[in-house]
């Protein structure tokens, strides 16, 4: 028992360790271009906004706006692109008997939860130093958002892993459809300023609810009271147990074609 | 020992379905080395995966009571944008060998210079085949499984890997899929025929092989 729990941990070891040496490939600079990505987006964003707008939604800084924005939206995105992906990057690894297709989920979903909390810490340090000192922060909302951003990209990344490996046609549909997902979570603005009945078929969208749940604790006077904790949980629960059922009968199959 | 038991699986080719070993009950003795002979796509390739454990029968299990190797061939194991080197460390990690020992290993026997540490993606095949050997006979196993793998390299190195690989088989067994009928002579004292989904077991390669030249033979009068 102990010595087969330590050979998983080995095994998901030198896939976090093979992944971090390759994931940006040659590129100089290497595994910083997680943190270089995120931190260029948005102030892109930050500077096209602060052009066009005089002041953001909430409070007065830009950047903190559209990070706190973008950030929950990429947790849960770059979590499900990568989960989705790792049976197919690590093909040829799953030669080797004792790597299972589970071990490249696990290995790429402990990385990502690194790297994101990582990326969010340097980034909120470095807005809190550089540009604006936001009064408070409460964790609570933040850890929580922060959670079922991870989980939702979780359970929608293996689920697909698993759809994506029978049905190129379900792959590009699903893509099609989740790239409005970017304009309709509450990046850019804030879904109290969507007149019903809009602002309800919009939150819908669990990704509006976990933006929303982020932002709060950042602005301590913002009560978004719309935002559903529980029906996100379930949501990401359901997906989570779906992915690893489908990986449970299909696994031998993603792993042999 | 290596046991199949009931064991059935088949694969769709063309719209065809292939049967690869159907209602199969089978044991690979321990001490023995085999040869896996069978025509054209009758599915030695993944009667190999099935026993290595990267393709699951349709039906059955296989039960194996040794430490078996990864399917070793053309089909590469190594990660291409990983240097020769990463991908030996990655190896030794997952059955958790001495990671240095190994590389050092490695890099002396697959005499790839300093390829050794440039991806794999820039390999030859024949360098391919060299680390490939190299880090499988650097991790003992109890049955090595090797998919026409054939000679690498020039007659130097030929046997070196000839000289190694007989080592090894004095504690080790393989199970061998190849379509030369002197490579097979060379390695396996036994043979195993696959035909029409069925499994026969000749104590003797040369018995196995000649009933598969006469099979051959058969066929092409039909």
């Amino acid at each position: 028992m102990i010595a087969a729990l330590r050979q998983r941990f080995r095994i998901i070891a030198a896939l976090v360790i093979r992944e971090i040496t390759t994931r940006y490939g040659t590129r100089i600079g290497g595994y910083a271009w997680a943190i270089i990505e995120p931190v260029a987006f948005i102030a892109t964003l930050s500077l096209i906004f602060s052009a066009i707008a005089r002041t953001p939604p909430l409070g007065r800084s830009f950047m903190l706006f559209y990070a706190t924005g973008y950030l929950a939206f990429w947790i849960y995105r770059t979590m499900a692109d990568q989960v989705s992906k790792s049976v197919q990057v690590n093909k040829a690894l799953l030669t080797y008997p004792v790597v299972s297709p589970l071990d490249t989920i696990l290995a790429r979903t402990t990385l990502q939860i690194v790297t994101q909390f990582v990326v969010c810490v340097a980034i909120f340090s470095g807005i809190f130093l550089l540009i604006e000192h936001f009064s408070s922060i409460s964790p609570a909302p933040v850890l929580a958002a922060f959670f079922l951003a991870i989980s939702l990209g979780m359970g929608i990344g293996i689920t697909n892993c698993v759809l994506f490996h029978f049905s190129g046609l379900y792959e590009k549909i699903f893509q099609i459809v989740s790239r409005p997902l970017f304009f309709i979570s509450g990046i850019f603005f804030l879904p109290d300023s969507i007149p019903h009945p809009y602002r309800e078929y919009l939150l819908w969208n669990p990704i509006a609810h976990i933006v929303s749940l982020f932002r709060q604790g950042f602005y301590p006077t913002y009560r978004a009271h719309y935002i559903d904790i529980s029906y996100v949980l379930a949501l990401s629960a359901s997906f989570v147990v779906a992915g690893l059922s489908l990986l449970a009968v299909f696994g031998a199959k993603v792993r042999e074609a | 020992m290596i046991r199949l038991e009931q064991v059935s699986k088949s694969f769709k080719f063309k719209g065809k379905t292939h049967h690869v070993v159907r209602d199969v009950s089978f044991t690979i003795p321990r001490g023995r080395s085999v040869g896996l002979i069978g025509r054209n796509g009758a599915g030695k390739s993944t009667l190999l995966r099935l026993i290595a454990g990267i393709a699951a029968p349709d039906r059955g299990q296989i039960i194996k009571t040794a430490s078996v190797s990864w399917p070793l061939g053309f089909a590469g194991s190594f990660h291409t944008a990983l240097t020769g080197e990463q991908n030996v460390r990655f190896v030794a990690r997952i059955y958790g060998k001495d990671t240095e020992a190994l590389v050092s290993y490695v890099e002396d026997f697959a005499e790839l210079g300093q390829h050794f540490r440039r991806p794999v993606g820039s390999y030859s095949s024949g360098m391919k085949a060299r680390l490939a050997f190299g880090v499988s006979m650097g991790i003992a196993f109890d049955y090595y499984l090797i998919d026409e793998v054939t000679a690498v390299g020039d007659t130097n190195f030929k046997k070196k890997c000839s000289m190694v690989f007989h080592e090894r088989l004095k504690e080790s067994d393989i199970v061998m899929v190849s379509h030369s009928a002197g490579t097979l002579r060379q390695f396996c004292n036994s043979g195993i025929l696959l035909e029409d989904g069925k499994l026969t077991f000749y104590e003797d390669i040369e018995e196995a092989l000649q009933i598969h030249q006469s099979n051959m033979a058969e066929r092409t009068r039909i």
